[in-house]
Order: C-alpha cells, then sequence, then structure tokens
C-alpha cells in the first residue's frame, strides 16, 4: 500500500521546486480546516473564505521560506501563516480604536435562524467562544479541534508551552462562565 | 518518564485539557489518573463539570464547508500575481531601456559642448592648411611619372632632375637666378 505523502515532504516541493500539484494537495488538506478554524475563531462565513483564499496564496509564496531544521514542522508552520491571517481579518473588521462591530457573527447571521429566543446549542457555544479573549480562544481552538499540542501552539502564538498551559485553562474557564450566563438568559 | 499522579496534579491536567483523557500530555501515567478519579468524590464531581464544558465544545467538533473553490480562487490569484508580476519585469526592462537611450542621446547632444571647452579653439588657418595636407595625400593627384616610374631608370632621374631644378632655383644652378636675387633685384625693375 502507498504511503500518502507527508505535508513536510508537499511543502518542500511546493516551495523549493515551485510544484503545484504539490501545492495543491496542500490545498486539498488544509483548505476545509482552517475555513472551520476560521469560523470557529468567530469570522463570518465569506470573511472566512477569503481568509483561507489569501492564505493558500501566503503559502504558496512563502514555502520556500520553511525551513524543517527551524523545528516547526509542516502543520504548524501552515497553521501559524492561518493565525496571523485570521487575526488579521479580526483586527480590520474590528475597525479603528473598535469603534465599529468586531466582525464576529452569530450562527444566526449565517444560518437565518431566529435570534435570541430560539439559540441553538451551536450558538450558544459560538457566543461562549466569541466573548473569550483572543489569544485565549484561538488556543482553545487550536488544542481542542485542530489537535494542535501546547508546544506547536506556542509556537505559533511565540510564547511558551507553560504560557499555553496557562492560557487554556483560563480559556475553558471563561468559556464555562459565558456558557453559565447565556443559558441562564436564555431560559 | 511519567509523573506522579496526585490531586493537585489531576485538577490541573483536568483544568488544562479537559475530560478527555487521550488529550492529556503522554508522559502521564493514565491509569493512576482513572484510579485517582475512581476513588475521589471531589475530583469526580470537577470532572462531570469539565466533561459537560467538553460536551458543548463538541458542538462545533465538525468541518463546515467552505461555499465556494478555494483551491481555485488561490490558484487564479497565484496566476493573476505571477502575469502582473511578469507584467512589471517587462515593464521594468523597458524603462531601464528607454533611460538608458536617453541617457544616451544627452550625452550625444552634451559632447560636442564639452570638445567646444578644449584649452586650444578652432582655428580656420590651421583647418585650412590640414585640409590641404590632407589634399595631398590623394593619390589621384600625384603625378604617377614621377614617383611611381622606376628610380633607376636614366630618363626617368632626368626628368626628376628637371623637376626639382624648375621648382627648387639654387646658386648651383646658374641659368636660374637666385630667388633672393630676384626680391633684390625687384626694385630696381620698378624703377
Amino acid at each position: 500500500m502507498k504511503t500518502p505523502v507527508t505535508d513536510e515532504e508537499l511543502l518542500k516541493r511546493a516551495g523549493q521546486g515551485r510544484d503545484k500539484q504539490a501545492f495543491e494537495i496542500l490545498c486539498d488538506r488544509y483548505a476545509v480546516p482552517i475555513f472551520a478554524m476560521a469560523r470557529r475563531m468567530g469570522l463570518a462565513a465569506p470573511d472566512a473564505e477569503d481568509a483561507v483564499q489569501n492564505m493558500l496564496v501566503k503559502l504558496w509564496q512563502k514555502a520556500h521560506l520553511w525551513d524543517q531544521s527551524k523545528g516547526a514542522g509542516a502543520k504548524t508552520w501552515i497553521y501559524q501563516i492561518s493565525y496571523n491571517v485570521i487575526i488579521d481579518v479580526h483586527r480590520k473588521n474590528r475597525g479603528f480604536f473598535g469603534l465599529i462591530s468586531d466582525g464576529m457573527p452569530t450562527e444566526n447571521a449565517v444560518d437565518n435562524t431566529p435570534k435570541d429566543a430560539n439559540l441553538s446549542q451551536k450558538d450558544l457555544v459560538r457566543k461562549g467562544l466569541k466573548d473569550i479573549p483572543e489569544r485565549q480562544r484561538s488556543a482553545l481552538i487550536m488544542f481542542y479541534y485542530e489537535g494542535l499540542s501546547t508546544q506547536d501552539i506556542a509556537d505559533i502564538q511565540k510564547t511558551t508551552p507553560k504560557a499555553i498551559e496557562r492560557l487554556l485553562a483560563r480559556a475553558r474557564e471563561n468559556f464555562k462562565n459565558n456558557l453559565q450566563r447565556l443559558e441562564v438568559s436564555h431560559v | 518518564m511519567s509523573d506522579p499522579m496526585n490531586k493537585e496534579h489531576f485538577i490541573r491536567y483536568l483544568t488544562i485539557y479537559g475530560s478527555d483523557f487521550t488529550r492529556w500530555p503522554d508522559h502521564i501515567d493514565m491509569q493512576q489518573a482513572k484510579e485517582l478519579l475512581a476513588n475521589n468524590a471531589d475530583l469526580h464531581r470537577l470532572y462531570v463539570k469539565e466533561r459537560e464544558v467538553d460536551r458543548h465544545l463538541d458542538c462545533l467538533n465538525y468541518h463546515e464547508k467552505p461555499g465556494r473553490d478555494l483551491k481555485a480562487g488561490a490558484l487564479a490569484e497565484i496566476c493573476s500575481i505571477s502575469n502582473q508580476s511578469t507584467a512589471n519585469d517587462n515593464y521594468h526592462l523597458a524603462l531601464g531601456y528607454g533611460m538608458s537611450m536617453i541617457a544616451l542621446l544627452i550625452f550625444y547632444l552634451v559632447m560636442p559642448a564639452l570638445i567646444d571647452l578644449s584649452p586650444h579653439p578652432h582655428n580656420a588657418t590651421i583647418d585650412a592648411f590640414i585640409d590641404e595636407l590632407y589634399a595631398m595625400t590623394d593619390i589621384q593627384k600625384l603625378d604617377p611619372a614621377i614617383f611611381f616610374d622606376d628610380p633607376s631608370d636614366p630618363e626617368q632621374t632626368d626628368e626628376i632632375d628637371i623637376f626639382l631644378d624648375e621648382i627648387l632655383p639654387t646658386h648651383e644652378n646658374q641659368n636660374s637666378p637666385d630667388i633672393w636675387e630676384m626680391f633684390a633685384d625687384e626694385p630696381n625693375r620698378q624703377t
């Protein structure tokens, strides 16, 4: 049985050999998970799509800069680019001095489901995540949904694994409190 | 090497990694953790609360699909950037070529002025003299009978002598007056 080509091999081929076929395989592997991450981090679907497309273009342009000997695996490196792109979109949406809406849609805005009274469990979870500080939220999402280790997340957020552990603990605590608040207000 | 598991460690890991033991770090002794959980009611209560948090988080544990083909969009954008880059390269090449031509033109126009700055100004007399010298080198104007016939030929030698006598009157040639005498006689003649 033929073993699938690793992300590292594909990224190397895309970066050094400018191999578009390798790049397309990476697109197939990462476009959907990164889109899902962008949505969980609060971007509206069109913004999340733009962010992923932007990330893929950056991936092609910067693939030659990835250096395996520096430690970060291909997956971590790709998530680092994605994280930066998503955070950029968040900050643009937030606007000057945060006076404009933070651009984080609820499920209602996308799915056209009724607001407030009939919030689904997904809506509650999205709202609960939305109110967590940005770094805590992204750490929780990358750990919980993307399966990245604390070391990987530390590399992405340019901090230490210990700091990521503290972020994760605070993120879960804040999420728990937000859920309690939201559930009480909707009962 | 696994960490020794106790209540404090268990609570710490539970609050960081949640209730799913598969998410806990590999170095933790899971057997010890499970035994501790089974034998401690306080830990069990905390564990149930964290399991509820995980249950909520699991609501979003799926991969929502994008509404459009992002790979195709990215590839098209990359092609567009690449074409734009090529166009920019061509533009810069043409710009460089054009600027070089303009620089050469300016240099060509300015060069005569630079030559005029020479410390030796033009002199019409010298120029005319140089033109005459140049004309003398014109082979069409030379007498081939004098310069190109065999010099060892006695007749030729005589002809040369006659020619030289005609253009160079000297004291040795008594038949021809000395040029200085001619000048000396000139006032007498006029008178």
